[in-house]
């Protein structure tokens, strides 16, 4: 029973920090631009499948491992530079229904631009060969790939965290959040804000589709399953927290992974109970917006 | 109901936006076809109290008395069908639909509320004879011209009409009107205070509005409301009001000076 | 100050537009009822699901352009229709096969009214978003738990029905006569969603679309109009998967995940949600791209997309928008 609970315990975990390297960006941009970006599993897809590209099935090291993710998050970046100039950024003034749709028919795009790239064939990478081994802990043998997953997905939250919340950067974005047209009055370059914000949450997502790429059957629609999770996460936690969304998506993680260990026939099915369960009695999420109202 | 009792009476109203108190305990009364005006610096909370007394924010604590029914709990859709009429202070109608189909909604609703016949049930077209009412009302306000231009297309002062007309269409016992005069030009503003006084007239409907423009107090109330900081600091007539020195001290007794008496 | 004042939303103002666009319908009326002569047993079956489409999409949109609700969780309600249909035809409930898909929408609309009178209340814009994809999603899981409805393989082998009137049988077990059936089911489906968005109820949904608030200030009780949408906009949609269970011939997961719920959004958006037959036009279209393209793989989700943002960018309002504008600059330049 222990080894169950360990078990549960680090690939719930691992799942969660999986899920929030997905869902960072997409509440980070919600925070500041007031936006739910359909796009942004499409962005993750594409992030893995780059990350394939460059570094084959089997990267070489940890660290080839970890550079081709960041490759990965800067040519996403850039995608995502591209993207707000061409649309978001002629968007920001509209009615929040027809940015949705011009997300989704970005994430429409992509998908496409995926298949006809890459093919409709599934693909799987190994991961790197310093953590494709497991270790025995209790009785219960945890792959060490897992352990660094959720080792880069904690020292993300701690980055962001403090980028939001010490560093000038962070100030700046807030106050753009919470009152765009004040941070303007008083000299802040609003527009090249929103811009970056864009462009960070895209390469959050490049990163994330590098990182998670192994142990995945990497295809078209590996973008949908991440997003979705990622949505009820941003719900649960509170549209704009990234607090609220990283303690939602290990939640999740951890219900999903006891779900599947405890109740393999009914898998998948607990999350959603967790979710009427918030949708009911905390509307709002755990962390909600303080905006200006 | 005779015409001493109160039409609309508040009592003791306590509203709160978050943990911070914004009306503190407000209490009013408005007879039949009386009208009382409501006035005090920007921020001394009038339109909370509209917005207490017409059931679009919920109260605290203390009670509101309509036709003699207990509304407080009431939504605002249910405060609407027992006969009030609310404009906002940035008017609002239904931008995407011309303005016939505006008034054609409010009297649909009325009838439908009123279980007043809306013609047969499979018409998907509302029946002539609404149509014709509604044609009636907005010529009453003077833009029965503007009938099938699109209500976004409209200038300010006849989307000002327009939502009057939409008001009107629900043949209230009491019209609340948020700065019913804002952002108009003196001309249009005079012309609307004769609207608004030709239906008190013809109606006998009670009035209940916010302004800060002085003229027009003095040509439709009856009494006068000062607040400021949630609180009502005087009332009483328009005369009474205007000689009281609380209020002069407050409200600076430049507006009042200058209105002609 | 006659009846001829009256405008219905988006009509032809001009005597002859509305003659040329009533006759335009009855000849596609016509050729529709003609195409198992005309084309096919292949493209049969795609303009049948076409159709079935095009009343999916219009259940989306009543809720999405005449009253401002975005579901993005449709297919639950198709799911129900279509499930429920197949099961009844495939274990054979003695059920007359009409009432058999009244009732499968009857479900959906019950189904509407439960999600309404318990989420609408609190939640709208992305938390009814959320919440409809959620339902769904877990709505999905469940069916595939489910041995009697096919698990992860999918309810197969469903019969076509045959009708018996009494005094006489229609037989639809031939794909041309469940065509035909289809076809006019889907019309009179159709004519009963026109006559809501022009009716009295869906002035009601378009003033609580523009404007909440003011249409609570107007009497109307808003709350209790919004699930009454999402009642007939559930229903429907359970109507337009019930109908697709015979003609298919089986039901399977794929349409109830949150990609198929996409479709009907992307109709809509695609034909003109201002528009009520914007949708029927985008599914149309989407059909049409989707089958011209489909050799090229990736090409239609990037023409489709790629119209989606060119069409928010410059018309907002889908190819029937941007039809309207066209054609208003050709009325302005004729009275000028």
């Amino acid at each position: 029973m222990t080894n169950q609970i360990i078990f549960v315990l680090f690939n719930g975990l691992a799942s969660g920090m999986a899920f929030f390297l997905v869902a960072a960006g997409l509440t980070w941009v919600f925070g500041i631009l007031k936006i739910l970006n359909l796009a942004h599993g499409a962005f993750f897809m594409i992030g893995a499948y780059l990350a394939y590209t460059i570094g084959g099935a089997s990267p070489a090291s940890i660290w080839s491992f970890i550079g081709v993710a960041l490759i990965s998050a800067l040519v996403i970046g850039l995608m995502g530079l591209v993207t707000d100039k061409l649309v978001l950024g002629r968007l920001r003034n509209v009615d929040y229904h027809y940015v949705l749709i011009a997300t989704f028919g970005l994430m429409l795009f992509c998908e496409g631009v995926a298949k006809a790239i890459w093919g409709s064939d599934y693909f799987s990478v190994m991961p790197p060969p310093e953590v494709d081994t497991a270790v025995k802990i209790g009785a219960s043998y945890i792959s060490l790939y897992t352990i660094l997953v959720i080792a880069i997905g904690l020292v993300t939250f701690v980055v962001l965290e403090l980028v939001m919340n010490r560093l000038w950067a962070g100030k700046i974005m807030r106050a753009v959040a919470n009152d765009p047209w004040m941070a303007g009055t008083i000299g802040i370059n609003v527009p090249l804000v929103l811009m970056l914000s864009v462009v960070a949450s895209f390469a959050l997502a490049g990163f994330a589709g590098g990182i998670l790429v192994p142990n995945q059957t990497l295809s078209v629609h590996v973008g949908s399953a991440f997003i979705l999770y990622a949505f009820l996460a941003v719900v649960i936690g509170g549209l704009g927290s990234i607090r609220g969304t990283f303690i939602a998506c290990i939640l999740l993680g951890l219900v999903e992974s006891a779900n599947a260990t405890f109740l393999p026939q009914y898998g998948g099915i607990a999350v959603y109970v967790v979710l009427a369960i918030f949708l009911v009695s905390r509307p709002q999420g755990l962390f909600p917006p303080q905006g200006v109202s | 109901m005779n015409a001493q009792s109160n039409l609309l009476q508040a009592t003791d109203l306590r509203v709160n936006y978050g943990a911070f108190e914004v009306i503190k305990g407000v209490s009013l009364s408005v007879k039949e076809g009386e009208s009382l005006a409501i006035i005090g610096p920007n921020g001394a909370g009038k339109t909370t109290l509209f917005k207490a007394l017409t059931g679009e924010v919920s109260s605290r604590s203390g009670k509101v008395m309509f036709a003699g029914k207990d509304v407080t709990s009431m939504p605002a859709h249910a405060r609407t069908v027992e006969g009030m009429g609310r404009t906002f202070q940035v008017s609002r109608v239904f931008l995407e639909l011309t303005a016939l189909e505006n008034v054609v909604v409010a009297l649909e609703s009325r009838r439908r509320n009123r279980k007043e016949p809306t013609g047969a049930w499979w018409r998907a077209a509302p029946s002539p004879s609404l149509i014709a009412e509604a044609i009636a009302f907005l010529d009453q306000l003077g833009i029965a011209n503007l009938r099938n231009e699109t209500a976004a297309t409209l200038s300010h002062g006849d989307k000002k009409r327009l939502e009057l007309t939409l008001a009107l269409a629900l043949e209230p016992k009491i019209l609340m009107l948020d700065e019913p005069t804002a952002g108009m030009a003196p001309a249009d503003r005079m012309k609307i205070v004769d609207v608004i006084r030709s239906i008190r007239k013809e109606r006998g409907v009670s009035l209940v509005m916010t302004e800060h423009d002085m003229d027009v107090i003095f040509s439709l109330s009856d009494s006068v409301m000062v607040m400021n900081y949630g609180e009502v600091i005087a009332s009483g007539s328009v005369e009474e009001v205007r000689n009281n020195p609380t209020v002069r001290e407050v409200y600076l007794g430049k507006d009042m000076d200058h209105a002609a008496g | 100050m006659t009846a001829a004042s009256w405008v219905p939303p988006g009509a032809q103002t001009s005597f002859t537009g509305q003659y040329v666009m009533t006759a335009i319908g009855a000849v596609l009326v016509v050729l529709l009822f003609f195409a198992p002569e005309l084309v096919n047993p292949g493209l049969l079956f795609i303009i049948g699901m076409t159709l079935i489409q095009s009343v999916f999409a219009l259940s989306w949109n009543l809720l999405f352009g005449s009253t401002g609700l975005a579901s993005f969780g449709h297919a639950g309600f198709y799911a129900i229709g279509a499930y429920f249909t197949g099961a009844a035809l495939r274990y054979g409930f003695q059920l007359p096969f009409v009432m058999t898909l009244l009732i499968g929408g009857a479900l959906g609309a019950l189904a509407a009214y439960i999600i309404g009178v318990v989420a609408l209340k609190r939640l709208t814009g992305i938390f009814l978003a959320v919440l409809t994809v959620a339902l769904t999603e877990a709505m999905g899981k469940i069916i595939g738990f489910t041995p009697a409805l096919g698990e992860q393989d999918g309810l197969g082998n469903i019969p076509r029905p045959i009708i018996n009137l009494g005094f006489a049988m229609i037989d639809l077990t031939n794909s041309n006569d469940f065509y035909r059936f289809l076809l006019v089911a889907c019309l009179l489906v159709t004519a009963g969603l026109w006559w809501v968005v022009h009716s009295r109820l869906g002035r009601t949904f378009r003033a609580i679309r523009e404007d909440a608030d003011r249409a609570r200030f107007i009497g109307i009780d808003v709350a209790r109009y919004r699930v009454i949408s999402f009642m007939i906009s559930g229903g429907t949609a359970a109507l337009a998967g019930a109908l697709s269970a015979p003609w298919t011939r089986i039901v399977t997961l794929d349409q109830v995940n949150w990609l198929a719920s996409t479709q009907p959004m992307l109709n809509s958006l695609l034909g003109g949600f201002t528009n009520f037959w914007g949708p029927v036009v985008g599914s149309v279209v989407f059909t049409s791209i989707n089958y011209w393209t489909r050799s090229y793989p990736g090409l239609s989700e990037m023409l489709v997309g790629g119209v989606l943002v060119v069409i928010i960018l410059v018309a907002p309002t889908g190819v029937l928008g941007i039809l309207g504008k066209i054609r208003a600059r050709l009325k302005k330049g004729d009275r000028g």
